[in-house]
């Protein structure tokens, strides 16, 4: 078992940048946000920082090994792109013979598999009912303290003229091995995560663009920005899926980069409709839209703000192409390879605040078609009761639902179990905990692996605690 | 006692009904094209949904946390109390959505620059000076 051991992560941008955030942030507590006028233009400035403890139990995944007929010299019909380090790591057990032979045979140095090398891998590679090479192996137990956001926000404000910035540094800060938090995603990393100009019209119309992350569903335009819900995560729906390695079907459920949107609402007699439409690249770390993505939202509230529903769309053509993701020093770039076809989103939700505002109740349904050979269609739904009659502690519920059906084990249908709240100390301060049980309703479906003992089984539930500390001026 | 309670009730909803609401008035630049607002339209501004009114762009202006002229108008126009007002500003303005000018300490401050910024609107209490800027009805 891991225990976190603060360390920091060295790099000279999150020296300059993350570092003294993060000690203003969590240290100070006395940062206010600050507002002043500059030659006709209202400028603000706002931040936020999350200090988040996350602990797993042990993990089933499922692991793709993955062809591509243009890198296969010996014609084999089975094999994978690995690096060295993979070698390295297999050659301990029994699968190590199979796959070395493979990988000598194949000379390619292109990557797979990035940042196993702390995960434990037992059993052959077979061929799975999808006919791909599957590996079964499990992430071990893992405690995690990490700086997942230290972001700071710039506004300025002329008439109806305004430009936003949300510059964000995740992981400044984290306990974890520098291997394994590259292999989750958990690496550092400084990024723009929204930068755009807008023009108000009017209230029913209003030109934006530049980096953009679009409305989808309730929280897809703002799901990086922690101190907005109650919860630590957001539901399945929202985070890049499956199987926590980027693989050839790993991506975004949702748009997360738009680049010229046109929005607005429009004030009936008791109702207020927003509507966004969009287009952009779709282009993010997990996707490469080819031409230009399409998609809007519509949203309906009541004007007492007590009832919202809304409908989300998008749709992309995602090209024959190889996203190169950064993944630090030790492997280098990862590359996962997409396969082309064209993906629609479409999703639903509703919002009701009943109880003299005391109850939020929500629901959302997405569910995305893929016309691609090599990937398949996939849906998610939640349901969440969040209570908001007390000032300062929102406890919530909810119940999260994930099918993929490209994914060996996501095909099975995970669903996701989940309690826990948010307490606010102050206006800039808050706490939020909450516990998750993760579990496969499927059990039969794909291949057993209750034949071998050494394998995790595939359908072992799992549990995930989470806290994290919440500063925002 | 009680009939007396009841007919002061009804003189406050009255005059609510009258723009002078209580104990705040709303005031606006005197370019705002209208002398009157719905209340319904009134609580669309103050929430920063509605920007803009009959075409003219709308500088919202605030006291004061602990005001009790701003703990009046919240109630009765936005239907919440001030701390969430303020918390439901500040997320707006993390999402980027829409950002509150910062609340002003004095009335004197607040209707100086609601006189100065074409479309500004705001309120101050009953008693206030409001020499040079538009006294709104609200309806």
């Amino acid at each position: 078992m891991k225990r976190p051991k603060l360390k920091l992560f060295k790099g000279g941008l999150f020296k300059v940048y993350c570092v003294p955030l993060m000690v203003i942030f969590v240290v100070s507590g006395g940062v206010n946000a600050a507002q002043f006028e500059f030659n006709q233009w209202t400028v603000n400035v706002h931040g936020y920082g999350d200090l988040e403890y996350t602990r797993m139990s042990e993990m089933p995944m499922r692991m793709p090994l993955i062809i591509r007929e243009d890198n296969h010299p010996m014609g084999m019909p089975l094999g994978m792109h690995i690096t060295e380090s993979m070698y390295s790591m297999a050659s301990s057990d029994m699968a190590s013979a199979m796959l070395a032979t493979w990988f000598a045979a194949n000379k390619s140095q292109n990557m797979m598999f990035s940042g196993l090398r702390n995960m434990s891998m037992s059993g052959m590679p077979y061929v799975g009912d999808d006919g791909k090479m599957w590996m079964n192996m499990a992430m071990g137990d893992m405690a995690v303290l990490s700086m997942h956001h230290t972001n700071i926000l710039l506004d300025l404000q002329k008439s109806n003229i305004r430009f936003h910035l949300n510059a964000q540094g995740l992981h400044v800060l984290s306990n974890e091995d520098k291997y394994e938090a590259e292999a989750t995603l958990r690496d550092k990393r400084t990024s723009v995560a929204a930068a755009y100009g807008s023009y108000g019209y009017s209230d029913a119309l209003q030109f934006t663009t530049g980096l953009v992350i679009p409305p989808f569903g309730i929280y897809n335009d703002v799901y990086y920005i922690t101190p907005l819900f109650a919860t630590v995560v957001l539901p399945e729906m929202y985070e890049a899926q499956p199987n926590y390695l980027r693989q050839n079907s790993r991506r975004n459920f949702l748009p997360k980069n738009a680049n010229f949107m046109l929005s607005g609402t429009l004030f009936l007699e008791e109702w207020e409709l927003e509507y966004a439409a969009y287009l952009g690249k779709g282009k993010d770390e997990f996707r490469s839209d080819e031409g230009v993505g399409f998609g809007f939202k519509f949203g309906m509230t009541s004007e007492e703000g007590d009832l919202a529903f809304g409908i989300s769309y998008y749709t992309g053509e995602q090209e024959d192409d190889v996203i190169t993701t950064s993944l630090g020093d030790s492997y280098g770039p990862l590359e996962s390879y997409l396969s082309p076809g064209k993906e629609t989103v479409f999703g639903f939700d509703i919002e009701w605040l009943t109880l003299g505002e005391a109850l939020r109740a929500q629901f959302e349904y997405v569910s995305s078609s893929f016309d691609g050979d090599d990937v398949e269609s996939r849906s998610s739904y939640y349901a969440r009761v969040i209570w908001e009659g007390w000032d300062r502690f929102k406890p919530f519920i909810m119940y999260d639902n994930f099918v993929d059906d490209d994914d060996e084990l996501f095909k099975r249908t995970m669903n996701r179990i989940g309690f826990g709240g948010s307490y606010r100390f102050s206006d800039n301060l808050y706490l939020k905990a909450e516990y998750h049980y993760h579990y496969f309703s499927d059990t039969e479906a794909g291949i057993s692996s209750s034949s071998d003992p050494a394998l995790p089984s595939d359908t072992d539930p799992s549990t995930m605690f989470r806290t994290s500390i919440i500063y925002a001026f | 006692m009680k009939n007396l309670t009841i007919l002061l009730s009804i003189l406050l909803c009255v005059m609510s009904f009258n723009g002078v609401a209580g104990d705040y008035k709303v005031i606006a630049n005197t370019s705002f094209p209208s002398d009157s607002i719905t209340k319904s339209d009134l609580r669309k501004v103050f929430l920063l949904k509605k920007k803009n009114y009959q075409s003219t762009q709308v500088l919202v202006t605030n006291l004061k946390r602990g005001s009790a002229v701003r703990s009046s108008f919240s109630l009765e126009v936005l239907k919440k109390d001030v701390d969430k007002i303020e918390r439901y500003y500040f997320k707006r303005a993390l999402s980027g959505k829409s950002v509150a000018l910062e609340p002003f300490s004095s009335e004197a401050d607040l209707i100086e620059r609601v006189k100065s910024v074409p479309g500004a609107i705001g309120y101050v209490g009953s008693e206030a000076d409001v020499s040079g800027v538009k006294i709104l009805v609200v309806e």
